[in-house]
């Protein structure tokens, strides 16, 4: 029967959380909330210091860090490791050298060998060191683009310090963190500007010194950090451990001592014995020595000689090459001589041959002339026969003329004859007469005919005269001819027998001329060979002037050697002397060693950090309880409201016979579900987040490990504890209220909770004024009291935590730029190596065209304070009034003014005096590090941010030391009227320039460090948004759920209005502006209590250099507020839809 | 002209999921202004169903309502809200006040939206609850909180003034008186008034009586012989 009964209350449960899962997420949400953040900002601490510790014990961080004057040896490290409770010992040497970096910038650095067990390093990128050259360097000042770089020790270090390192170039091989360095802050030093940069880690070999500096010692207990059972066994080692120190650096004082003796006395017989040694073999080197001069005469008298015979050589050798000189001269000339008779020779060979050409045409011609001659006259010849023949035949034919002329006249003269004789007819007659006539007439051409024909025979035989006369001419004249061709080649005959002879006289001559050559040749060669033997000679000679010149020269220099080994030996013999006598001296001076045992408490970074992790605990403690408040709260009114909504339900339940404890396990599965379901999801992604968000944003300032995850029970069974309460126990006030009634009474509905006036119907006056629907809105608020506180709790809370966010912000952020731009009025900071001089001085003037415009040299000087609370280290600046001014601005932090401090007074920076109770008239003390100190009356407190300050003025620093200030720092500002991109510009240039200058060590620009400090507070965004978050989780929760509560408990009111014919804004406004009105006042109240919150906030967040500036801008709370406002609107948009939803039908149906 | 109020051919499914409910089946009838009219049946008949729709509290699935010639079955949610604002009066059977208001506020509540409201004083006056004014409902009895609800109805000066089972949580005499201010209310200011209930006694002083019977009307008649509403007993 129960069983079942449980079953059914199982499923109704079920059912419920599936139909309101909005109010199941509601309650899961806040509890998630709570518990996330108050588990998660709880275990921030423990996070931490799991993480340091685990980070100190694996880097085996020391417990000891022991320093004696005299340093350790090795046998005194291993005395000490055998120490009762020792876990490990160490020696490890330290030394702070100045560096630089190759751009002109000096800086220190604290030098640290590398160690095996204590005080290990974690290799945060590139390699450890191998080589004596190697080192790594400190990942905080040195970026990954600075491995491979080199560190260069400075000039300006002391030989000391150089003699302690076996280099004086370290290249970087890696990036390393050490538990020396948790912090941020790297601590002072003597040397250069009093701060050191970073540290670098060489391996042993690095260094060059037989001792350890240090030995640092490790206890084996592992008590908490921080923890008195800590301090106490440390106290009381403490005091075991300056005995066993002081004992150890006693037996090393003693093993000097005793080393010392002997070394002196063993320096003192090898002194003797190395002179006694020296002198004897300088006395054999003096010896050899003037051997050597004597061979070296020698040697310049014979090489004197052979430079005689040398010359003698030359001389005839010279007159040798004179004659052949001559003789070549001749058989120039000669050959000369010869060429041009060759030369006429040649041309009259060219006559001669002409000549004979000349004859041999002549001959040609007159031999064609008598031919032709002889053809003339073989035509005269035979023309002469033509005209004889001619002659003939003339004759011949007048014979026959007179032959036939006879005939014919006899013919004719018979013919007449007979004609008279008549024997003949006349016709024969006359035949006849006419045949003796024709043979007339042909006679009678005949005989024109041999007229004409001896006329032309007479021509011919006068032509044939004159042929003849002409042939008889040409055979004189070829006979003349021949004469003359023979006279002719008689004469060329002449010419060439003449030439003959010549040319015979030439070869001759060049015959000679050949011999006289070859003669001259060989008188040549016989000088060449003379020449090559001079030139030997001069070789030889030459070799051996050289070898006599060097051995000279040896000589010379074993003489010089000797003299030289004579004066080191002299001086070295002295300086042994010297040496010993120091040592002597020394040793007698030397002093019982000084120890120090250091503990931790002694680290900054040790120190500072159980500091800084305690401002989270501070937070841890206010925010979960307010967080809870509002989680119970939460809780009450949804669980309230479950039940109320439940009531006929429960009575019906009642009713059935259901047990008390059945019924209200309904409820209590309900919330108990949402509590713990909430509360591990909010544990566990609170303790995750918020170490890691805290821990990120601590990464500003300390270097660990990762934050380690830790699981707290105790905490994890308190955050079950209070949710379960906040919820279970809730839900079971609530019911039991109800439980209480009877079941009828429980099936009745509830009676709606009275309306009732409300204090403000007293003021009419007001009252009246309120509009009618505002008048509901006001009673309403003030209806449910309840939902009232938790309404104004829940955005209360959202504003005030939204105003601290930004608040946060506000006060760290802008603390650079107040120091800088308000108090700390310098843009230039310049280090110099030396007290600055007029030299500088007029190096400033000149740079004024670079827009260096006002500035100051002042000490600047690390000491510290000596207070009642303990010792605190501060920077003193000691200035003068005229040249302090524009670059410090001390006013209190009422705005007033404080003078410069006069003689003998001191103005000190506000949170020295906050923290070691410093008022003004008090005197306070400043002691350096060599224990001088300085007193002075404090005559003011002025506001300062960043680091502390106290200022003197030089007088007072006189007065007190008896010493001149050293101002080794000069405040420069750049001349005024440059806008700001300009002036930007104009700094770096200048600042460029003032780094090229000898004297200036560093220079540091503020704005550099202002933009350092920007970039690093923009980690603190994250802060703000996570606390947006928070913020509008809580408002968003707390909002959603009573709006959630108020409508369903108003539904029939609102769907009655709505019946009434209320628009949807007019409704909306109805319901929501209680919301409005109640974030609005939320709100207010939230600013309040935000800025309290805030203030209690920072004041937890100390850091020891920079005191924040606690204050919240106007801007902040503006914002603060918009986001409040929002949130509500957010809720309300989402709610309307609801409202909308609510159907007036439903919601009015009469009750069953 | 037509009628007043006129519901034609109205029918009204309600859908939860698969389930498909016909609250109304063809429902038609007609009120006449001025009249008194009492809307009877049993529970579940779908009187109330009836009035939501004609109260615009509700959209019907079908068919067409008529008041003062327009057609309210058309109008959108807007529409709705406006024609509730104004010409619409509500008495409920359990009051609905606004708890947190007073007597007078509640009457103002609704008079102040109104264009035309009647002075929300006067109006409480009428009912008899002049004293009673700056009274919180807690602090009035249950005819009180009607008269209240029925004042804040009147004071909108609606076309029309619809009642859902008004003395349905009230005792004999009260709900009588409740009845006779409602009558008077008809009677005096010329009001259209329904009323709704399961009580047939009530059909009694009515000047119209519509019998509602599982999602239709089964009867639609004017009464001949009204009875003033002290006759009647039930």
């Amino acid at each position: 029967m129960r069983s079942k009964g449980m079953g059914g209350i199982g499923k109704t449960t079920f059912r419920e959380i599936k139909a309101s899962f909005g109010r199941f997420m509601a309650i899961f949400a806040i509890i998630a909330l709570g518990v996330g953040f108050f588990a998660g900002l709880k275990v921030t601490k423990e996070a931490m210091m799991t993480t340091v510790r685990n980070y100190l014990n694996q880097y085996g961080f020391q417990d000891f860090r022991l320093v004696s004057t005299l340093g350790f040896d090795q046998e005194n490290v291993e005395a000490l490791a055998s120490a009762k409770d020792v876990q490990a010992a160490e020696g490890a040497v330290s030394f702070d050298v100045l560096y630089s970096r190759g751009d002109g910038n000096q800086g220190v650095v604290k030098t640290f060998s590398v160690t095996r067990e204590l005080n290990t390093l974690k290799l945060v990128q590139g390699r450890m060191p191998q080589e004596e050259n190697e080192c790594v360097a400190d990942s905080q000042v040195f970026g990954e683009s600075d491995i491979g770089s080199v560190i260069y020790l400075s000039e300006d270090n002391d030989e000391d310090t150089f003699e302690n390192f076996a280099c004086r170039e370290y290249t970087i091989v890696g990036l390393v963190q050490s538990p020396l360095y948790l912090q941020y802050e790297r601590g002072n030093t003597s040397l250069g500007t009093g701060r050191l940069d970073g540290f670098i880690c060489l391996l042993p070999e690095g260094f060059h010194t037989e001792y350890f500096t240090e030995v640092y010692v490790r206890f084996d207990r592992d008590y908490e950090l921080y923890s008195p059972e800590y301090d106490s066994f440390i106290e009381e080692k403490k005091g075991i451990w300056e005995n066993l120190t002081e004992r150890e650096a006693l037996e090393r004082y003693e093993r000097i001592a005793e080393e010392g003796r002997v070394q002196i006395a063993e320096g003192q017989n090898r002194l003797e014995e190395e002179k006694s040694q020296g002198e004897k073999q300088l006395a054999e080197a003096e010896e050899e020595l003037e051997q050597a001069a004597e061979e070296i005469a020698e040697g310049e008298r014979q090489l004197t000689e052979a430079r005689a015979e040398l010359e003698e050589g030359e001389e005839t050798l010279a007159e040798q090459e004179a004659q052949i000189a001559d003789a070549k001269a001749a058989i120039a000339g000669k050959e000369d001589e010869l060429d041009a008779g060759e030369l006429t020779l040649a041309a009259k060979e060219t006559e001669l041959a002409e000549a004979k050409r000349l004859i041999d045409s002549n001959e040609v011609e007159l031999r064609s002339g008598e031919r032709q001659l002889a053809d003339g006259k073989a035509q005269w010849r035979s023309k002469n026969e033509s005209v004889e023949t001619m002659r003939m035949l003339i004759s011949e034919g007048q014979a026959q003329l007179e032959i036939q002329s006879g005939e014919l006249a006899a013919q004719k003269a018979e013919l007449q004859a007979k004609a008279e004789s008549g024997e003949i007819s006349g016709e024969a007659y006359d035949l006849a007469a006419a045949v003796i006539e024709r043979g007339e007439e042909t006679l009678a051409g005949y005989r024109i005919m041999l007229a004409e024909r001896e006329a032309q025979l007479a021509q011919g035989e006068e032509e044939l005269a004159a042929a003849w006369q002409q042939i008889a001419e040409s055979e004189r004249q070829l006979n003349d001819g021949w004469l003359a061709i023979a006279e002719a080649k008689q004469q060329l005959s002449e010419g060439q027998m003449a030439m003959t002879q010549a040319r015979q006289e030439i070869t001759e001559g060049r015959r000679a001329i050949a011999e006289a050559k070859e003669e001259l040749s060989e008188g040549e060669l016989a000088i060449a060979e003379g020449k090559r033997e001079l030139e030997e000679g001069r070789n030889t000679l030459g070799e051996k002037e050289a070898e006599f010149l060097s051995g000279k020269e040896e000589y010379e220099t074993g003489r010089q050697e000797y003299e030289d080994a004579l004066k080191e030996f002299n001086t070295q013999i002295a300086q042994a002397q010297e040496e010993l006598a120091e040592a002597r001296e020394e040793l007698a001076a030397l002093e019982e060693p000084q120890v120090y045992v250091l503990g931790r408490d002694t680290n900054i970074g040790y120190v500072c950090f159980e500091n800084d992790s305690n401002i989270i605990e501070g937070i841890a403690n206010i925010f979960p309880v307010f967080f809870f408040l509002v989680a119970a709260l939460v809780c009450i009114t949804t669980m309230n409201r479950m039940v109320e909504e439940q009531r006929t339900q429960i009575g019906v339940l009642k009713a059935l016979g259901y047990g008390e404890g059945t019924i209200m396990s309904k409820f209590m599965i309900y919330s108990g579900l949402a509590a713990v379901s909430g509360c591990v999801f909010g544990f566990f992604l609170g303790t995750w987040a918020f170490p890691e968000i805290i821990w990120f944003c601590y990464g500003i300032m300390y270097r660990a490990d990762p934050i380690s995850y830790v699981f707290d029970g105790s905490m994890a069974a308190i955050s079950a504890a209070v949710s379960l309460i906040c919820s279970i126990g809730t839900t079971w006030m609530s019911c039991r209220a109800e439980l209480r009634q009877v079941a009828a009474a429980l099936m009745r509905p509830k009676a709606p909770k009275a309306g009732k006036r409300v204090f403000l119907e007293r003021i009419p006056f007001l009252w009246k004024r309120l509009g009618f629907l505002r008048k509901v809105s006001i009673r309403n608020i003030f209806r449910y009291k309840k939902r009232l506180f938790m309404m104004v709790v829940g955005i209360s809370g959202c504003s005030a935590l939204l105003v601290t966010g930004f608040g946060i912000k506000d006060s760290i952020a802008d603390v650079a730029s107040k120091q800088f731009q308000e108090i700390q009025t310098v843009d230039i900071s310049i280090g110099l190596k030396e007290s600055a001089d007029e030299e500088l001085e007029s190096a400033l003037g000149e740079l004024g065209a670079l827009g260096a415009g006002e500035y100051t040299f002042v000490m600047e000087k690390n000491m510290d304070l000596v207070a009642d609370k303990g010792v605190k280290s501060v920077c003193l600046v000691a200035g003068t009034r005229e040249g302090t001014a524009p670059f410090w601005n001390f006013r209190t932090s009422g705005g007033e003014e404080i003078p410069y401090p006069e003689t003998g007074e001191a103005v000190i920076s506000n949170r020295l005096a906050e923290d070691y109770h410093v008022e003004i008239g008090d005197m306070i003390t400043l002691r350096d590090e060599n224990l001088s100190t300085v007193t002075a009356v404090v005559s003011g407190i002025y506001v300062n941010y960043i680091d502390h300050y106290v200022h003197v003025s030089e007088d007072t620093w006189r007065e007190m030391t008896g010493e001149e200030p050293e101002r080794k720092t000069v405040y420069l500002n750049l001349s005024e009227g440059e806008d700001e991109s300009v002036q930007r510009d104009l700094l770096y240039a200048l600042s460029a320039e003032l780094m090229k200058l000898d004297m200036v060590a560093n220079v540091t620009l503020n704005q550099d460090f202002m933009d350092r400090i920007g970039n690093m507070l923009a980690s603190l965004d994250i802060i703000v948004v996570v606390v947006i978050f928070c913020a509008a989780g809580l408002a968003f929760i707390v909002l959603y759920n009573l709006t959630n509560i108020n409508i369903t408990e108003r539904i029939r009111e609102i769907a009655t209005i709505k019946v009434l014919g209320f628009y949807r804004r007019e409704t909306s406004a109805y319901v929501f502006r209680e919301n409005i009105i109640l974030t609005v006042f939320g709100m207010a109240v939230g600013m309040g209590l935000g800025c309290l919150l805030h203030w209690f906030v920072m004041n937890e967040i100390k850091v020891d250099l920079i005191s924040f500036d606690i204050y919240v801008k106007p801007v902040s709370y503006l914002y603060s507020g918009l986001l409040t406002l929002g949130f509500g609107w957010c809720v309300n948009i989402a709610m309307s839809g609801k409202l909308e939803g609510i159907s007036m039908t439903e919601s009015l149906k009469s009750v069953d | 002209m037509s009628a007043f109020v006129s519901f034609q051919d109205v029918n009204k499914i309600y859908k939860t999921g698969e389930v498909e409910i016909q609250a109304l089946q063809h429902v038609n009838f007609e009120i006449e202004k001025g009249e008194f009219c009492v809307i009877v049946g049993a529970s579940g008949a779908g009187k109330t169903t009836i009035l939501n729709i004609l109260g615009g509290m509700d959209t019907l699935s079908s068919g067409k309502v008529f008041l003062d010639g327009e057609e309210i079955s058309s109008f959108n949610k807007k529409q709705l809200t406006t024609y509730r604002r104004y010409d619409v009066g509500f008495v409920f059977q359990f009051y609905n006040l606004v708890q947190n208001l007073t007597a007078l506020e509640n009457v103002e509540l609704a008079a102040q939206i109104c264009k035309n409201p009647l002075d929300a004083a006067q109006v409480l006056g009428q009912v008899g609850l002049h004293a009673r004014a700056n009274n919180f409902p807690a602090q009035l009895s249950g005819g009180e909180q009607q008269r209240v609800a029925i004042a804040r109805a009147l004071a909108k000066n609606p076309k029309l003034l619809l009642c859902d089972e008004p003395t349905g949580a009230l005792d004999y005499n009260t709900g009588k008186a409740v009845l006779k201010l409602l009558q008077n209310t008809c009677r005096e200011m010329g009001k259209t008034v329904v009323v709704i209930t399961h009580n047939q006694a009530l059909t009694a002083m009515a000047d119209r009586i519509i019998t509602v019977k599982s999602g239709t009307v089964a009867d639609m008649a004017e009464n001949e012989q009204i009875v003033d509403v002290e006759e009647i007993e039930w």
